[in-house]
Parts: C-alpha cells; sequence; structure tokens
C-alpha cells in the first residue's frame, strides 16, 4: 500500500500538467472594471494538442497569461504539476517559467541581433547549462525544425515562418512541461503555417510535447485534438476530437 | 552572453550610439583639456612662487611675523642649520634679514619688503637672480647695489645706476636711511611682488640693522619635493619656542588654497560636463528599452530574471559611456602632451594674467591620478544614468510588454 507522500508523488507525475480551478480575472485598469475570466476550471493532461478558441475578447490570452505564470488570477488557483504557481512570488515565477513553459509569440519576438543558433541557446544559457549540452541541443532542436542550414542567420535574414519556427525551437530548448502559444500562426502564410503545424503536431506525436494554442486559425483547430471555445470568460464548450 | 547582447543592442542604432560615444568622447577631450590647461597655470604659479619668494619652509624668529620688527631675528642662526641640515629631504638653505622700509627716487616713494641676502646661498633655493632682466644681481665689487622689480623701477623711474635712498627702523627703533645705486632690475610673472620687494647685500643690510653678522630674520630651506614641506616643518618645530618653523603652505596660506580649491574645481567642472552627458544618456537608454519593449516583454515571460534584465541594461549602458571613455582620454593626453611640450603662449592677454600671478606662457598638465578620477567618475555617470532606464524595464508586466506594438 502506497503512502500518502507516495500517492501525490504519483498523482504529481500521472495527474494533469495543468489544473486550474475556478478561474476569475477582473481588470481594474478603468472606473469600469472588466471581467475577462468568469470562472474557468481546466486540466490539460499530458501530451495533448489543445486549442483554445472564441472570439476576439472572450479571454483565450489572458486564460494563457494566468496558466503560464505571466499574470495573476484575481481568483482561484493553478496548479502546474501539482505546484500552485499562484502562490509564487515574481523571482520564484519567473525560474519556473524558465525551467516548465515554453512560449510561442504571435509576433515571434526573436532578438534581432541574434542569429538562430543564439535566439535559441540564450534560454539554455539562463538555465546555466553546459556550452556541450548546449551545442547539441541547439543543434539538433534547430535542424528538427528544418533550420539545419540557417543556424547563423539572423531574423531579418528569415522569413516569418522560419523565425517562428526559430521561436519553436526556443521554446523546446529549455525542456519545458508544455508549451503555450498564444496565436502562433496569426502572421504566416498558409505553406508556414502547414509547415510550422507539421512540426508541432510530429512533436507532439513523438516526443509527446503538450501544445496549447489560442487561435483564430481554422487551419490549427483542424489540426487539434481537443478544442476549448471559451465566450464570455467561460468555457462554453470542451471537445475532444479524433 | 548578457555581454555578448548588451554589445549587440548598443549597435542596433549605429548612429544613435555614435553620438552618444562622440559626444562622451568631446566631452571628456573638452573637459580635460580645460583642467589641464587651469592646471598648468596653477601649478606654474606654485613654483613660480616657491621658487622666487616662498620657498619651502621658513624658520624665523616667533614673533618676527607679528610685526616684522627687526629686533625679532634669530640669534643663532648656524646652530638650527647644522640641524635642519641633517634632514635627507633639504636640499639647500639661505639665510636673510628683512624689513619694512620706503624706498625713495627722484619721482616719488614706494613702501617695500627689503631683503639682506647673500647671493652665493641665495642662488641655490631662489631664481630670482636668474630673472635679472638687466643689469647685474648684487656685484661683490660695487658699493652699496639694489636689486629692484621692473615694475618698482618704472613706479620710480629708476635705471640701473640710478640711486635710491631706504629708509627704515633698526633694531635699536630708530629711523635710519642708506643710498643704494640699482645694479639689476629683475622680472617676474607677479607684478605685485617685483612692485614691493628689493634685495640688498646681507652684510649691507646687516651694518645699518646694527646686526651681528651671524644674525637671520630668517631661514628658508629648499626641499627634495614641496610636498614634503608640512610634515618636516612639523618635525623641525618640535618642542622648540626658540623659533617658529612654518611650511610654504603656512607661509603662504593661499598658494595651498588655490591648490585644494583645484581639487574641487575639477571636481565640479568634471560633474557638470558628466551631468550633461548623463542624460544623454540616460535618454539614449530610455529610447532603446522604450523601443525594445515587446523583447523585454518576451524574455521576462521566457523566464529572464528581474535581476538579470537589470544588469544587461547596466552592460548597456557602461558599454556606451566606456567606449567613449578610452578616445576622449586618449585624445586629451594628446592634445595635453603636445601642448605641454610646445606650451601656450597667451601674451596677448599676459598684463591680465601676470597682474594675478600666473604666466602668460601656459603648459597644460595633468596627473595621472586626475585620469582616474575622470575614469572612475564616468563610471559613476553611467550607472546613475542607467538606473532610471533599467528600473523603466523592470517594471515591465510581461503580459503586456509582449503585445506591445
Amino acid at each position: 500500500m502506497k503512502t500518502q507522500t507516495e500517492q501525490t508523488e504519483t498523482n504529481i507525475n500521472t495527474g494533469p500538467i495543468i489544473q486550474a480551478n475556478d478561474i476569475h480575472k477582473t481588470y481594474q485598469e478603468t472606473q469600469i472594471p472588466v471581467k475577462a475570466l468568469n470562472g474557468i476550471d481546466l486540466q490539460i493532461q499530458k501530451g495533448e494538442f489543445t486549442a483554445i478558441v472564441g472570439p476576439s475578447g472572450c479571454g483565450k490570452t489572458t486564460l494563457l497569461n494566468i496558466v503560464g505564470g505571466l499574470d495573476q488570477p484575481s481568483q482561484g488557483n493553478v496548479y502546474i504539476r501539482g505546484k500552485d504557481i499562484t502562490q509564487m512570488g515574481e523571482a520564484e515565477l519567473s525560474k519556473f517559467r524558465l525551467k516548465k513553459i515554453g512560449f510561442v509569440f504571435q509576433a515571434y519576438n526573436l532578438i534581432p541581433v541574434l542569429t538562430a543558433w543564439e535566439n535559441v541557446s540564450f534560454i539554455m544559457q539562463l538555465q546555466n547549462q553546459s556550452k556541450t549540452q548546449i551545442d547539441d541541443r541547439v543543434k539538433s532542436l534547430l535542424e528538427e525544425v528544418g533550420l539545419g542550414d540557417k543556424l547563423h542567420h539572423r531574423p531579418k535574414q528569415l522569413s516569418g515562418g522560419q523565425q517562428q519556427r526559430v521561436a519553436v525551437a526556443r521554446a523546446l530548448a529549455s525542456k519545458p512541461e508544455f508549451i503555450l502559444a498564444d496565436e502562433p500562426t496569426a502572421n504566416l502564410d498558409s505553406v508556414s503555417t502547414s509547415t510550422l503545424l507539421d512540426i508541432m503536431a510530429r512533436l507532439n506525436q513523438e516526443e509527446r510535447m503538450t501544445f496549447i494554442f489560442s487561435t483564430h486559425d481554422a487551419r490549427v483547430i483542424e489540426r487539434a485534438r481537443r478544442v476549448i471555445t471559451l465566450e464570455d470568460g467561460r468555457v462554453l464548450k470542451d471537445e475532444l476530437l479524433s | 552572453m548578457l555581454i555578448t547582447i548588451a554589445w549587440k543592442n548598443i549597435w542596433r542604432n549605429p548612429t544613435r550610439s555614435l553620438a552618444v560615444i562622440g559626444a562622451v568622447a568631446l566631452g571628456l577631450w573638452a573637459g580635460s583639456y580645460m583642467i589641464s590647461l587651469a592646471n598648468g597655470m596653477n601649478r606654474q604659479r606654485l613654483e613660480e612662487q616657491l621658487n622666487t619668494s616662498v620657498g619651502h619652509i621658513k624658520i624665523s624668529h616667533p614673533k618676527f611675523n607679528q610685526d616684522k620688527s627687526t629686533e625679532f631675528f634669530l640669534r643663532n642662526p648656524d646652530s638650527i642649520v647644522r640641524v635642519v641640515s641633517q634632514f635627507p629631504e633639504v636640499k639647500a638653505y639661505t639665510s636673510r634679514l628683512n624689513c619694512y622700509g620706503m624706498a625713495s627716487s627722484a619721482a616719488g616713494s614706494y613702501g617695500v619688503d627689503i631683503y639682506g641676502i647673500d647671493t652665493a646661498q641665495e642662488t641655490k633655493v631662489f631664481a630670482i637672480c636668474q630673472r635679472v632682466q638687466s643689469g647685474m644681481f648684487l656685484p661683490l665689487d660695487k658699493r652699496n647695489p639694489i636689486v629692484i622689480g621692473a615694475r618698482l623701477a618704472k613706479r620710480l623711474n629708476l635705471k640701473i645706476r640710478s640711486k635710491v635712498v631706504l629708509s627704515f627702523q633698526n633694531t635699536a627703533g630708530e629711523i635710519i636711511a642708506g643710498a643704494f645705486r640699482v645694479s639689476g632690475i629683475y622680472a617676474l610673472d607677479n607684478k605685485g611682488y617685483e612692485e614691493s620687494h628689493v634685495f640688498l647685500r646681507k652684510s649691507d643690510l646687516q651694518e645699518l640693522l646694527g646686526l651681528s653678522v651671524d644674525a637671520a630674520h630668517q631661514l628658508i630651506f629648499k626641499l627634495n619635493d614641496p610636498q614634503l614641506a608640512e610634515g618636516l616643518s612639523q618635525k623641525i618645530q618640535g618642542d622648540s619656542t626658540v623659533y617658529l618653523s612654518e611650511s610654504w603652505k603656512q607661509v603662504s596660506p593661499e598658494l595651498a588654497y588655490i591648490d585644494e580649491i583645484m581639487v574641487y574645481f575639477f571636481l565640479i567642472f568634471i560633474g557638470i560636463i558628466l551631468f550633461a552627458l548623463s542624460m544623454g544618456i540616460l535618454n539614449t537608454m530610455l529610447m532603446a528599452v522604450l523601443e525594445r519593449t515587446r523583447e523585454l516583454g518576451m524574455l521576462r515571460a521566457i523566464g529572464m530574471s528581474r535581476t538579470r534584465v537589470f544588469i544587461m541594461i547596466m552592460w548597456e549602458t557602461l558599454f556606451l559611456t566606456s567606449t567613449g571613455l578610452p578616445i576622449g582620454l586618449g585624445l586629451a593626453w594628446m592634445s595635453i602632451s603636445i601642448s605641454h611640450y610646445w606650451g601656450i603662449d597667451l601674451s596677448v592677454v599676459g598684463e591680465g594674467f601676470e597682474a594675478i600671478g600666473f604666466s602668460s606662457f601656459i603648459r597644460p598638465v595633468m596627473a595621472p591620478y586626475e585620469y582616474l578620477g575622470i575614469t572612475v567618475m564616468v563610471f559613476v555617470a553611467a550607472f546613475l544614468s542607467s538606473l532610471y532606464p533599467a528600473w523603466t524595464a523592470l517594471k515591465l508586466r510581461p503580459s503586456e510588454a509582449i503585445r506591445k506594438i
């Protein structure tokens, strides 16, 4: 029979990666408070390929920000592998994001003065990884996203799709628990979108990397295996697709 | 990695960065050169005054300074000289008789400080003998020679061989007068000194004052380094009440004050330049931070700590400032060295300079510690001007910053 501690550890390893309970978020920046999230419960398991969809202003980005530890909820808790990130201080949260969460942004947000190789290795250097580890992993990651021949290109020398692939490699570099991608295909043409989605799907299937997208893009929704629809800060639908 | 990124970041906008680097270099060059000019003027003035009138250490009767009464003379100057000469710092000495008096000629009268000197000793301590522009410095074969300054000669309409009458009080308190012939006329940068100081042979003055041959009102010592004067003067004084030992800083406090004032002048002058430069650096760095809001938001989002963001901004500011530093100081060093070698002749406005005791021929100079001082101040300014941009970067909320257009 398992002890309580062993049971908790088993739950942490086998339970959901993300568990969000009764998340509320109200913005008080003007005199009229704006309710962005209104009681969201969410569980994400390892290896999911989930799209969060809904009309503009429904709370997709706010939810992603809260799950990613970039913003604090007004009410509710978010557990990542059993750890309540809403209780973490700024410094702890920063370390947590560095180690556990990968981010892909709509506008790629690469550092323009660094090459593709440097953009990816940078995050590993922040994690104080050794040079050998960095060299091996960065090369294989960039090859994995199809940019093995563009290691020393700067963002300006890459197309939008290629830049977003560098961003995916950067998100993977820290070996995160999951990747949050906020409208990752919004600025891409259909060919680049398709290539990017293929790469993400392959990583999801082969390495069981968990992806959570916020998107309007039907092409992303088509590829997702779970679609969570938000409306007015609530979960309207949560569908598992085949 | 932070250092690499910081260095690359300052070259994102090369024109802007080069403008700041250029401003830092030019500001430091101009500031350093101005300081070296002031230093040169001040140091030349100090050296001139020490070498022509003040000396390094003066020993006199404790009461002589109060009213310069000739009765307060040193009775045993030789024994003092013997003791003081044993200090290795001491290079030479001269003994002087001194009194106030009136110099009169057919053209008028003027109050003067009269010195009776031993020419052989005097030349080892003071350079006044070398500043004789016409005539000779107290020749031994002439009767009652006197050396006067060019300004006094002009005032009393005196020339070489002109007769001048000196009247003063002897040790018995009687007013006596002596007739002298001008044997030499000296010229110094300090026109005030020129007008009021005359030199006689010590033996001539001693006779008129009614003093013994070995009496002296002042013993002036020259040291290997004038900066040692203060400490040595205290040692010489010890517990003695027979004489009063004073360093040049005590004899002529205004010279010491100018030295101290120069330090403040240096700090204020460079401080003002650096303040102006800091505002430019701060503005540039603030623009650089605000232009990169989204990128900084991304860095914070992916887990770069506030401390690392702060350090990165600090490095950028430091690079921006410190790139201009060696250029500015290098240019300053070169131009100071060249103009020190050739000198700067300001004789067009020389009269004004000389009226306040400065030479119109300036050799700019700047000490290594002053270059070091500027370097330290530049780094402090860089640190201070990076604080606001760094703080601006730190207060960005990643969730908002990553969306900034």
